[in-house]
């Protein structure tokens, strides 16, 4: 219990420094703060006053960036003032199709690496060479390139997919599959490892001696074992997968998250950038603090030594 | 992307140049040589444009084909080496150094330093790489100097942690106590025992994690972050060549494929490297 | 009979090359069908729905769906009546009186009205709502007085026969005074509503807009094809700014209509039995680059001569658009009665004399990049291309230009392609040595009058005499169309004369769609894709 409130503990310190390190990247980024935040947009003195007044530029430095962390913690992002909106409008609307697609893509991404890895895990040289080139490949291979790829076979080429936008079910598969490639290479590399050594270990010799097949051994037993390690993985992939998902959206013309921040960045519209930076760091943290405490109720003997 | 293995249990000791670490070996050595002197492998001017021979499929004249502009893409495939490796290995030696420098003090320093830059490691890693690196950006300004910041202020955490993880093994280890024991001082012993131990590994996984960042680059120039068009810099090239995808594959595939060949390569020689490392200390 | 005489007057010049041709493919659509929707793939993205602040050509068929002018062009370059019924001009030429169209309502239920028009005017006028209408357009408006319900007078500070040109533009529009207290009145949108035959009702930023059928339309004017309300149920515009995808879009059916069709993909259209083409040049200007004389190096009329002299814009037009461009030789479109066509041939592709000239000019020596040098200066020219404007592969043209300058005359072209706030930036710092520009203007004269006097809005070129000023005045003041093709001769010899600009090609619009889509034209005069009011899909 104590570990598990440790963990959450170091959560919370993490997210508080995130959000903390942002605001410093913005009060100390070269150039007035006021001109950073107008960025592109319409500049009037009126709005000029403005961001002076919700930040309270005019207030001790104590004062604003207490003021700053209050209204995060009530979800009150900023406001854009190129596009004269508050941040949270801009990307509320975003964030479901960005959701979306990496949870396909995780999807995609489980399947990819649990069969590749169960089909070879303790095969013959030759296919296992072959597969591991191929996931070397696809781990190598940016994700955008894969996408440009995928988008220029399958939809250009063969009509399957649509080619871009976000209308129906079928937009998603393609940008989820880019994403999931080079991850699921990852994954079943990570899992055929943990397989085969799984497969070595004498419970593993006792089924076959039992009579099961190999294919048993690895779906019943070794799989369970070899799992764990990937959970510690976690934390790499979601981090790989929201950086993978900006450019995969823009490859797909897809809306999301990334492309409001990629925009952003363009517009110099930085109140959004901060905004789709902490809110992805928010999630990643969230994200792998669940992972680890997972890790740590599945596996006694961490539960074990963390009490101690 | 890649990430570096926990160290598998089968481990080849006898290490054999397989035949796909001498390919790999020959793959970054023309790299090597498309950086340093491009003209050598393909023609000199990435820039000389014919419109009279513009997006012409390849063939003997043009390896590779003709872009939009009449350019040979073979040679700026060759002339772009220059940008996306340099910007690549500049991002990575960077990232080693600071993140090596701040993972050995925090090895070395007492818990309340140790403690405060781990955290900062940490809260550091909580922000996607390329995310993190758009955030500088737009702070900043697009272009190369940029990127190689950005993408080694993303990449530091990972390094300063590995190097504050090795630094705690080595002086935990029994001959740092005995040397200890002797009398030796913190910096002499800092000096002569841990650091050649720690700093050890450190090659091997940045070339492992230049593959990494050669990829970042090239998404941050598709995304139009870096540097800007006529540059043969490969993202920048994948990025114009979309429009062409389906009247001229060439001028988006061969850019492509070079890159993940070169990336494929840099992975490869990294692991081969890591599991002769590893060998030697088993 | 009084106002047909005045439209006649006002602009009955185009006739001659008014409006060249459309090329295209027919279709297979049938009679019109009422009801079902369509999805139309658009490159671009516009920066604003509001009508008042409309500057992109290409957001101009979004326009026509949801606003409406009080005139509309037709194909002779007159005038119909649109939400006025008639209009007078008083014999001094000071006042215009105008009828408007009663039973007339906004989308949001207001009642069109002359204070409503009076409103418009107003509001255009507010301090930084809409300088450049403020500034050119309405320049000479002296204010409006409502008479009744349907009668309004518009007052003049002194004659201004192109005033009628903005009562039918985008600028133009009527927009429900109601809107005018949206917080999103610049941007447009949902709040933001007009008296037209579609209603927009949804907005989703970089992925489409939705507009439904306004079930109570009924003053369509008389050249739109049919009366009543719209065929379509729905209409949705996505914006695809890639031409691959647009097109890919289109051949594997997820869209029904593509605007902006490039030579690469034309070839691959050409083929396919289902789909129909069709294009059309623009009127107005050409798309040239501007040589900004305030300073070196085009301050030197030599520069600028070589620069023109050092592109064979036959090879890179051919190049870039593959034998589909129309080059252009003057700074008027060759679709505008007013083109010179004198101009053709009389100067470009000279690599010989563009290097005499520079050697003249003093950049004679060369440095290790084969750039030219003068004093150790590199022969450095920047254009700054903005990311909203760029359509037609504008940003590849500037490399292809790019690439021919440095190779015939090693002049260091620096294309940069940024967002609209830095082009204003880089524009407002005078940190440019060429800026791009192209109006899809119905009439080549009022687009001569935002670029040519001096401290118009889109004089960054900075050349100016008193006579180029007074030819300019006097061809907006001038209703003989013989007179003003006269007068726009002289302006584009005197531009030619002076290497103002490097023309480069009459910028045009390509329509491909399913063949089952009927009723798709192009807006008479501007030359542009029409709205969606008449077209319909037979499924």
């Amino acid at each position: 219990m104590t570990a598990v409130l440790k963990r959450l503990g170091g959560s919370v310190l993490v997210l508080w420094a995130a959000a903390t390190a942002a605001y410093l990247a913005l009060r100390l980024s070269p150039g007035d703060t006021v001109d950073t935040l107008v960025g592109d947009g319409p500049d009037t003195p009126q709005i000029r006053a403005a961001i002076i007044a919700d930040l309270g530029l005019d207030k001790p430095a104590v004062v604003q960036y207490l003021t700053y962390l209050w209204r995060l913690l009530h979800g009150d992002l900023g406001r854009s003032y190129v596009l004269q909106r508050p941040v949270v409008d801009v990307i509320g609307g975003q964030v479901w199709p960005t959701v979306k697609l990496t949870l396909l893509a995780s999807a995609f991404c489980v399947v990819i690496a649990l069969g590749l890895a169960v089909l070879t895990a303790g095969r013959g040289r030759w296919l296992r060479g072959f597969v591991s080139g191929v996931e070397l490949t696809v781990v190598s291979a940016p994700a955008f390139l894969i996408g440009i790829l995928l988008l220029s076979l399958f939809s250009f080429r063969l009509g399957w997919f649509p080619v871009s936008g976000d209308r129906d079910a079928a937009a998603l598969v393609l940008p989820a599959l880019s994403l999931a490639l080079p991850l699921g290479g990852l994954l079943s590399q990570v899992l055929r490892e943990g397989l085969e050594r799984a497969l070595e270990e004498p419970f593993a010799l006792t089924a076959r001696a039992r009579g099961l097949t190999s294919y048993a051994v690895v779906a019943r037993h070794a799989l369970r074992h070899a799992l764990l390690p990937t959970v510690t993985l976690a934390g790499t992939l979601i981090g790989f997968m929201l950086s993978a998902a900006v450019v995969v959206e823009r490859v797909f013309g897809r809306p999301g998250l990334g492309e409001v921040a990629t925009e952003a960045v363009g517009n110099k519209d930085i109140p959004v950038v901060l905004a789709v930076v902490m809110l992805a760091a928010a999630v990643y943290v969230a994200l792998s603090t669940l992972a680890d405490l997972a890790y740590l109720l599945i596996d006694p003997r961490l539960r074990k030594e963390a009490a101690a | 992307m890649t990430v570096v293995l926990p160290r598998p249990s089968t481990v080849d000791l006898r290490v054999r140049a397989t035949p796909g670490t001498v390919a790999a070996v020959l793959v970054l050595g023309l790299v090597a040589v498309a950086v340093v002197a491009p003209s050598l492998i393909a023609g000199d001017d990435p820039l000389a444009a014919d419109p009279l021979h513009t997006l012409d499929p390849p063939d003997t004249a043009h390896w590779f084909g003709t872009d939009q502009l009449g350019r040979d893409v073979f040679t700026r495939v060759v002339h772009g080496a220059r940008y996306s490796l340099s910007i690549g290995v500049a991002a990575t030696a960077l990232s080693v150094a600071v993140g090596g420098l701040l993972g050995l003090v925090a090895g070395l320093s007492p818990r309340p330093v140790d403690g405060l830059l781990s955290r900062a490691f940490d809260v550091l890693s909580a922000f996607p790489e390329v995310l993190l690196a758009l955030l500088f950006i737009a702070l900043t300004a697009p272009g190369a100097p940029s990127l190689v910041l950005a993408i080694a202020l993303s990449f530091a955490p990972r390094y300063g942690r590995i190097v504050r993880a090795q630094t705690m093994v080595v002086r935990r280890s029994g001959y740092v106590e005995q040397a200890r024991t002797f009398g030796l001082s913190g910096v002499r012993l800092a000096g002569r025992h841990i650091l050649p131990n720690v700093l050890g590994p450190l090659p091997v996984l940045a070339t492992i994690g230049l593959g990494s960042a050669v990829v970042n680059a090239a998404a941050l120039s598709f995304l139009g972050m870096g540097p800007q068009p006529p540059s043969p810099e490969w993202g920048a090239m994948l990025s114009e060549s979309r429009n062409y995808l389906r009247v001229a594959w060439w001028t988006a595939v061969l850019p492509g494929a070079t890159l993940t060949v070169t990336v494929v390569a840099l992975t490869a020689v990294g692991r081969r490297l890591q599991r002769r490392f590893e060998g030697r200390r088993a | 009979m009084r106002r047909r005489l005045l439209a006649t007057l006002a602009a009955a010049t185009l006739l001659a090359t008014g409006c060249s041709a459309t090329e295209g493919s027919g279709t297979d659509a049938g009679a019109p069908i009422q009801g079902g929707s369509l999805t139309w793939a658009v490159e671009t993205e516009p920066i604003t729905f509001n009508p008042h602040q409309y500057a992109q050509a290409k957001a101009r068929l979004l326009v026509w769906n949801s606003f409406e002018a009080l005139l509309t062009h037709d194909d002779k370059g007159g005038y119909l009546p649109w939400l006025a019924t008639a209009w007078t001009a008083s014999p001094d030429g000071l006042a215009y009186t105008f009828t408007l169209r009663g039973g007339v309502t906004f989308h949001d239920g207001e009642r069109f009205t002359a204070a409503a028009v009076k409103a418009n005017l107003d509001q255009l006028l507010v301090p930084g709502y809409a300088p450049t209408v403020a500034a050119t357009q309405l320049k000479n408006y002296a204010g409006a007085d409502v008479v009744n319900d349907t009668t309004l007078v518009v007052r003049l500070k002194q004659p201004d026969a192109p005033i009628l040109d903005f009562f039918s533009s985008p600028q133009g529009a009527q927009v429900s005074p109601k809107s005018f207290g949206s917080p999103d009145l610049k941007a447009g949108g949902p709040s933001v509503v007009g008296t037209g035959p579609f209603i927009l009702d949804r907005y989703t930023k970089g992925q489409e807009v939705h507009y439904r059928k306004n079930p109570v339309y009924d003053w369509a004017p008389e050249n739109a094809g049919h009366q009543g309300t719209a065929y379509l149920d729905e209409v949705t515009y996505r914006f695809l700014k890639e031409s691959a995808v647009r097109v890919g879009a289109l051949t594997s059916g997820q869209v029904d209509v593509v605007e902006g069709v490039p030579a690469t993909e034309q070839e691959l259209l050409a083929g396919d039995p289902e789909l129909s083409f069709t294009k059309q040049l623009n009127s107005g200007t050409a798309y040239s680059y501007y040589f900004n004389q305030t300073h070196a190096p085009f301050d030197d009329e030599r520069v600028r001569r070589a620069f023109r002299d050092a592109v064979d814009l036959d090879a890179v037009l051919n190049g870039v658009y593959r034998g589909t461009a129309t080059r252009a030789w003057s700074i008027v479109s060759p679709a505008s009665p007013f083109y010179d066509a004198t101009l053709a041939k009389s100067y470009g592709n000279n690599p010989s004399g563009a290097n005499a000239l520079l050697d003249q000019a003093g950049w004679s020596q060369k440095d290790g990049d084969g750039f030219r040098t003068r004093d150790g200066k590199r022969l450095t020219v920047r254009i700054v291309l903005s990311a909203p404007f760029v359509r037609d592969r504008r940003d590849v043209l500037a490399q292809a230009v790019q690439a021919a300058v440095k190779q015939s005359a090693g002049i260091d072209l620096q294309v940069r392609i940024v967002d609209q706030g830095t082009a204003n930036d880089a524009i407002a710092k005078g940190e440019f040595e060429l800026f791009d520009n192209s109006r899809a203007d119905t009439d080549a004269g009022a687009a001569l009058s935002l670029i040519l006097p001096k401290g118009a809005p889109i004089n960054r070129h900075g050349y100016t005499t008193p006579e180029l000023e007074t030819l300019v005045a006097q061809g907006a003041a001038t209703t003989d169309p013989a007179k003003r093709k006269e007068i726009y001769t002289r302006v584009q010899r005197i531009l030619a004369d002076n290497a103002t600009l490097l023309p480069l090609y009459a910028p045009a619009d390509q329509i491909a769609a399913r063949r089952t889509v009927g009723g798709l034209r192009f807006e008479p005069t501007a030359g542009v894709p029409g709205s969606a009011y008449n077209v319909w899909v037979n499924r």
